[in-house]
């Protein structure tokens, strides 16, 4: 039996590329990598951005989904330009996963990612104190699905 | 003393050895290290079983990395505790100590001590947020681990 982050996460999991506009307007290739924990318990996470030229690394990170008690997904994040971070989901349509929490100096993250059609969308904001980023600029990826899809533990063919 | 990512580069593999549980109970454990982000942080996957592998009591990932202040930290998911953000605290050569609270308000604490060459000594222990601070003989996870071979790997 996959568990219930397996069961609506299954989709996600995988590889997936793509171009990316970071917020201080810096472009570049992206790269998710999203892995079942544990028997589907958590999934990690692994990102990584590159100048789409040179190949040179520009941006690092990881993290891990999970759900809390009351179904919440919780990720706990690091990015090596943002630091870390603990991110819980905030109510959005059900095929978004809208997520926020603090970051260190006063500042706030807020990402929304969504998966259709074999594309996964995501897009991030940093904002401060307790006011809204809403207007601020947002780093933005649309991302294709990297080799084959990857079934996840129970879930059956 | 302030500990680097490349102070832990010489423990990239498998570690495993048999141990005792918090709960007192024997259990085999097995520790990777892997380079982790291109080389500047380091992943442990951590897996502690009952000696004949039916039951896994606690499984841990955890990204060991630089916040942009240079200061180390772990990000961590934990079978028992959840999500975890754990601070490296400063020791000696040799030692990593990590600990910090869970969600749930549990404070963790875990140390991996090189006691020789091939050799690595692990001791853990959690305990409620605001609850006594275990001296020398209160429970913990111990155990001695050795060089293993990977698991995943031919035999030559």
């Amino acid at each position: 039996m996959p568990t219930p982050l397996i069961t609506r996460f299954a989709e996600w999991l995988g590889t997936w590329r793509g171009k990316c506009e970071f917020s201080d307007g810096r472009e570049g290739l992206m790269q998710f990598r999203l892995t079942s924990i544990f028997n589907g318990e958590a999934i990690q996470v692994e990102t990584a951005s590159y100048v789409s030229d040179s190949g040179a690394p520009m941006t690092r990170g990881s993290g891990f989904f999970s759900l809390d008690r009351q179904g919440r997904v919780v990720n706990n994040i690091y990015a090596d330009y943002l630091g870390f971070a603990v991110l819980v989901e905030t109510p959005d349509d059900p095929e978004v996963l809208s997520l926020e929490g603090g970051l260190p100096g006063n500042r706030t993250l807020a990402v929304t990612m969504s998966v259709a059609d074999d594309l996964m969308t995501l897009s991030s904001r940093v904002g401060e104190g307790y006011k809204s980023a809403a207007g601020r600029p947002r780093t933005y990826t649309q991302m294709r699905r990297v080799g084959s899809f990857p079934r996840a533990e129970g879930v059956a063919e | 003393m302030n500990n680097g990512i490349a102070d832990y580069l010489p423990w990239v593999g498998v570690w495993a050895g048999v141990g005792d549980t918090q709960a007192g109970q024997q259990t085999a454990i097995r520790t990777d290290f892997v380079p982790a982000l291109d080389g500047t942080g380091l992943q442990m996957h951590f897996e502690a079983w009952d000696t004949e592998f039916k039951t896994l009591y606690h499984g841990v990932r955890a990204v060991l990395a630089p916040a942009p202040s240079g200061v180390l930290r772990a990000l961590a998911y934990s079978t028992i505790h959840g999500p975890l953000l754990l601070e490296l605290t400063p020791d000696d050569e040799g030692v990593m100590a990590l600990a910090g609270e869970s969600l749930g308000r549990n404070h963790i604490s875990v140390t991996f001590v090189q006691d020789a060459p091939a050799e690595l000594l692990f001791m853990a222990f959690w305990r409620p947020a605001g609850g006594n601070v275990p001296d020398g003989d209160d429970p913990r996870m111990t155990c001695r681990l050795k060089p293993a071979t990977p698991w995943n790997s031919p035999t030559v």
